[in-house]
């Protein structure tokens, strides 16, 4: 979808059905895990995203993204499908990783998303030489390298921004600094500046609101534009806040975190209800219609859920399978 | 047949490849004007150019990690790492990210990346320039290990290395790079999971890996003067590894001996040794032994980091004493 | 000087006369015109007597025979001529006994008797001694000063004769290779064995190596390294204690090919075994049929008539005020009996006890006064043990036993002796031989006093 006219009201709208889409996968996911229907852990988007939809929402399908161990946002941001993500989370042999990845190893080929990765920052250096491979191979394919503000404590960061500097890789790193690593927050563990880390390798780095949708959207625009046309790397600090715990076990937090904080951020930040009040307040959509389409996407990702709870496993052959690729060019059918 | 250095052996399968197919780039640490520490890639740098001959800043895990990406975006790079000691800074980009990728995502992701390092002690340079890490790689699911023994098989196997389209490590001797060997000037392929028997013999399979295959065949001279017939054989691959020639071998001959230059503790020789145990077990007339690199850092001084590695002496006594029935250990 | 007991003429037309009966029995002490024995001619009845005094021995004639007048049917000797007598080791019923001889010609030639050769004790602490070399092989003829092989001590290296004359029946033992004294290291045999196999003998007893003397390998160069000399390796891996060490190769190619390893193990062949070892079944066929266990398996039962030592005991109390312990009387006899049957001047070390419970273990009784005989303290197996019943209600004692085993039982009148022996031990021949020996001793003890 060309994302040429900011002002198109139906892009409004699908970064608003997106932002519910989100929220509502995360909280039947929160659901299937408290009611042990999960296997595993999983990590709770709910409250960033403004993040994943603004930005994904500026890129192209071809554009790659790499994702965290929180990765359900950007998974469905870059257009994945609810039953798919659903039967991915279960184990399912539909899923979009056949079941093998699971919640925080998903990717999704096809939109350009390379994957979630349940190592912090270890996607960071794929999405940078996915970035190699595009300026290399001239395909105009620029790559979003989301992390959070905890990756930034690990040495590959630095490694790979450098690199990208050197090369003029067209890469958009994406810090979301919800203000807290696991457990811990973010002043306890992190010297100095987050976009001054960027700086320091001569990367222009931006502050940007990632409660507001739209905000991120624009830009996110501006830079991916430059990015295709060799200007890259970019640095973007996006400031947001995680609603659940660091993963859905993650319950009775207040020692590391107060109640009236999780409550002013989610009464008066949610990026979903200010954009819906911006969306009426524009005349682009009524309370009502809103509200109907809250009912659909509810129904819509309930349905998804009911349809992975009833597909089938993968069978167990699967299990061998997808060690090692096939090399067709060397007469080997099978790896 | 000619006969060229390792090096130029390794030179040759990069350029070959590199011409053949334009998404194939490399990168590592002093490699385009400086050719590697090693000399190897001398002269390629001038043919591809910097974008495809790319120096890197000294950032392992960086570097490895951006190779996986590339990899996984349609590009083929090949990393050099200039030490197979440091292969622990990139585990997590080699064993995490490179070798589950495909897996994890359900055969969807191909990582098609080659990684070139060495292995090899007996060059002085101590114990972290001096290891043989490959039985750590060997150990994880998703990549495969190059061994090659000669010139011959650093071509033929790097080149079947670079097409493939999994994440290969190969290990090159670093004390060989200087050796000849005849090598045609027609392209070959030398395949996966094909173990080459160097030598056939009826009396106790040797079988080696790498800097150890000339070990084995020093070995097996000096037991043909002593009337026992020794088959000298070449995995050159451990992942995959050709489990069918081995076993025939020790089923023929009913004694093996297993040498590799890894630490002999917990590593390739314990595994292959396992592997024949298990699958030859009624043909043995002599417990299969394991020859590897003694289990201590490598030491600086010539004289003791000399006894740390197996000698052709070493193998060949060791293989008299299990021809005539001596027991290594009381039984 | 012996005197011969002739057939007298006893009339001017006889040629023959009938012994009637015999009024002395070999053995028994005579004087000069004691009644010898009765014979009848063809008019009368008369007693022959005795023209010397002396030991008759060597009877040749039996009650009821009809001999030629002149010929010699027994002999007188003289006392000091006793010790030197053989006991016939079969005497056939028609009652052709052996004459009287001091060497292994007495015994009749279509018998094979197999003399044991053991590792001799050649220093005072010695323990084992290692075979250098053998100085005769296999069917070659020996006399009794012959060097037969050369034998190593901690000491030097010694030459050691046969002993005996005869023919080299099997040698059990290889060059380099260290054995206890007193093993069983090689057989002779008074007849030539046909070919060049070994007479089927049954094995001596198992060559096993102390575990607590590990001896390294000694290769000897030039020998191809195939296979080590069995006995050189340390085993602490005993014949009968059931876990048999082999390589798997060989384990399955003797199950293949119906081979039993244990036997390996009894013959005293040191483990693990590899397909090397399954060579030894072709040198030792029997080993392939053999199928004696361990423990011993072969009796022979003896009833002597308890006078011959109570009168002996009896005298020796009133003549001489000495008791001595009747067991003490049967080991030294049995100890007697068991030199001169293997011909050795090794220890004889004879374990006595009472039932199971040991009293003692003697070397050389037989050389030592039974009055002040002592135990020794001995590391060496005993050859064999003798046990008493003589205070029990028990009558017969048939149990596994490491060593070939003597009990003896006494009744009013008779000892039961039961010897039981392993085939690995000794011949059934040699058994024999050597209780009939005891058992003579038994009967007339007065051929040991002297």
């Amino acid at each position: 979808m060309s994302k040429k006219n900011q002002t198109n009201s139906a892009e409004y709208m699908r970064m608003y059905m997106q932002m519910m889409r989100i929220r509502a996968f995360e909280d039947n996911a929160n659901q299937l895990y408290l009611s042990a229907k999960m296997p595993g852990l999983t990590h709770m988007y709910s409250g960033q995203e403004a993040v994943a939809v603004g930005i994904c929402e500026a890129l192209t399908t071809s554009d790659k993204i790499t994702s965290t161990h929180r990765g359900h946002g950007h998974c469905l941001a870059k257009g994945a499908d609810l039953k798919l993500m659903f039967c991915e989370l279960l184990g399912k042999e539909e899923g979009y990783c056949r079941g093998k990845g699971g919640s925080m190893h998903i990717a999704d080929q096809s939109n350009g998303n390379l994957g979630a990765n349940a190592i912090v920052g270890g996607s960071m250096g794929i999405a940078t030489g996915a970035a190699l491979s595009a300026k290399r191979l001239g395909t105009s394919d620029i790559v979003v390298c989301f992390f959070g503000d905890g990756a930034t404590a690990q040495g590959l960061m630095y490694e790979v921004m450098n690199m990208a500097a050197l090369w003029k890789l067209p890469v958009i790193y994406a810090c979301e600094n919800n203000l807290y690593g696991e457990y811990t927050k973010v002043e306890e563990t992190l010297a100095g500046d987050i976009t001054a880390r960027a700086e320091a390798f001569g990367i222009e780095a931006l502050q940007v609101d990632g409660q507001d949708v739209l905000a991120v959207n624009e830009c996110t625009q501006r830079l991916a534009e430059r990015c295709r046309k060799g200007e890259g790397p970019f640095f973007m600090e996006l400031l947001t806040y995680r609603y659940h715990g660091h993963h859905v076990g993650d319950i009775n937090r207040e020692y590391y975190r107060s109640k009236e904080e999780e409550a002013e951020w989610k009464n008066n930040r949610d990026p979903i209800k200010n954009f819906g009040a911006w969306l009426t307040s524009q005349g682009i959509a009524s309370e009502d219609e809103l509200n109907a389409l809250q009912s659909e996407i509810k129904t819509e990702a309930s349905d998804a859920v009911e349809y992975a709870l009833n597909a089938a496993y993968p069978s167990e052959t699967e299990v061998g399978l997808h060690v090692f690729a096939a090399t067709p060019q060397m007469g080997e059918e099978h790896a | 047949m000619r006969e060229i250095t390792l090096s130029k052996a390794v030179n040759e399968a990069i350029a070959e490849e590199m011409r053949r197919d334009e998404t194939i780039f490399l990168l590592g640490e002093d490699v385009a004007e400086a050719g590697t520490p090693f000399k190897i890639l001398s002269g390629l740098v001038e043919e591809f150019g910097t974008d495809r001959i790319v120096d890197t800043p000294i950032a392992e895990p960086g570097f490895m990690g951006i190779a996986v990406g590339a990899a996984m975006t349609g590009s083929r790079p090949i990393v050099d790492l200039m030490f197979g000691d440091f292969l622990f800074l990139i585990m997590d980009q080699l064993c995490n990210q490179a070798a589950k990728t495909h897996y994890m995502s359900g055969g969807k992701l191909n990582v098609p990346l080659v990684l070139r390092t060495n292995l090899g002690a007996t060059r002085r340079s101590a114990a972290q320039h001096s290891q043989s890490l490959h039985a750590l790689v060997a150990h994880i699911p998703g990549l495969k290990v190059a061994l090659p023994s000669s010139a011959y098989e650093a071509k033929g196997l790097l080149k079947t290395a670079i097409r493939d389209n999994n994440p290969v490590v190969i290990f090159e001797d670093k004390l060989m790079y200087n050796d000849k060997a005849p090598v045609p000037e027609e392209e070959f392929l030398i395949p996966f999971g094909v173990a080459n028997i160097k030598r056939v013999g009826t009396d106790i399979t040797l079988i080696a890996t790498s800097s150890m295959v000339q070990v084995a065949e020093q070995a097996a001279d000096i037991l043909a003067g002593q009337d026992i017939s020794a088959e000298v054989i070449d995995p050159r691959t451990i992942v995959p590894l050709d489990e069918e020639t081995l076993i025939a071998s020790v089923k023929k001959t009913s004694r093996a001996i297993v040498i590799d230059e890894g630490h002999q503790s917990y590593g390739i020789t314990g595994e292959i040794a396992s592997r024949l145990t298990e699958k030859a077990f009624y043909h043995l007339d002599a417990p299969v032994m394991r020859m590897g690199a003694m289990d201590v850092p490598v030491p600086f001084s010539p004289v003791l980091e000399d006894l740390t590695v197996p000698t052709p002496a070493g193998v060949a006594e060791m293989a008299r004493k299990l021809c005539s029935g001596e027991l290594i250990h009381a039984a | 000087m012996p005197h011969d007991v002739i057939m007298p003429a006893l009339g001017m037309a006889q040629e023959t006369g009938v012994i009637l009966s015999w009024l002395k029995k070999p053995g028994d002490q005579v004087s000069l015109g004691d009644a010898l024995m009765e014979v009848e001619t063809d008019k009368a009845v008369m007693e022959v007597e005795s023209s010397a005094a002396g030991v008759l021995s060597d009877v040749k004639a039996a009650a009821g025979e009809s001999v030629p007048v002149g010929q010699v049917v027994a002999v007188i000797l003289d006392p000091e001529e006793v010790l030197s007598t053989q006991i016939s080791q079969t005497e056939k019923p028609s009652g052709v006994a052996p004459h009287g001889a001091t060497s292994t010609e007495a015994i009749p030639a279509n018998i094979d008797v197999t003399s044991q050769i053991v590792m001799p004790a050649l220093g005072m602490a010695q323990e084992t001694g290692r075979v250098i070399a053998w100085h005769k092989q296999v069917g070659e003829e020996i006399d009794v000063d012959d060097i037969l092989l050369e034998v190593e001590t901690d000491k030097a290296t010694m030459e050691v004769p046969a002993g005996k004359a005869g023919f080299v029946a099997n040698l059990f033992v290889g060059a380099g290779q260290e054995v206890p004294v007193g093993s069983v290291i090689a057989t002779l045999s008074n007849v030539k064995p046909s070919g060049i196999a070994a007479p089927r003998q049954p094995l001596p007893k198992p060559i096993i190596v102390p575990a607590e003397t590990p001896t390294s390998v000694a290769m000897t160069s030039g020998l191809k390294p195939r296979f080590i000399q069995p006995g050189s390796q340390t085993t602490d891996v005993v014949a009968g204690s059931g876990k048999i060490l082999a390589s798997p190769k060989a384990r399955r190619l003797a199950l293949e090919n119906d081979l039993d390893l244990s036997l390996l193990a009894k013959a005293g062949y040191a483990q693990p075994y590899h397909v090397a070892d399954l060579e030894r079944f072709d040198d030792l066929p029997q080993l392939n049929t053999e199928k004696s266990v361990l423990g011993n398996n072969k009796r022979i039962n003896a009833a002597i008539p308890v006078i011959g030592v109570e009168s002996f005991l009896a005298k020796l109390k009133e003549q001489a005020d000495i008791e001595i312990y009747d067991y003490l009387v049967w080991a030294s006899f049995a100890s007697a009996a068991w030199r001169n049957q293997n011909q050795t001047h090794a220890a004889v070390i004879v374990e006595v006890a009472e039932l199971l419970t040991p009293i003692g273990i003697y070397e050389n009784l037989d050389t030592q006064r039974l009055s002040c005989a002592v135990q020794c303290n001995t590391q060496n197996p005993p050859n064999f043990i003798i046990r008493t019943l003589s205070k029990s209600l028990i009558t017969a004692l048939h149990l596994d036993h490491s060593y070939p085993s003597i009990t003896v039982q006494k009744t009013a009148t008779d000892y039961l002796i039961s010897f039981e022996f392993s085939a690995n031990a000794m011949s059934d021949f040699a058994a024999v031989a050597f209780i009939s020996d005891f058992a003579a001793r038994l009967e007339d003890p007065l051929r040991q006093l002297l």
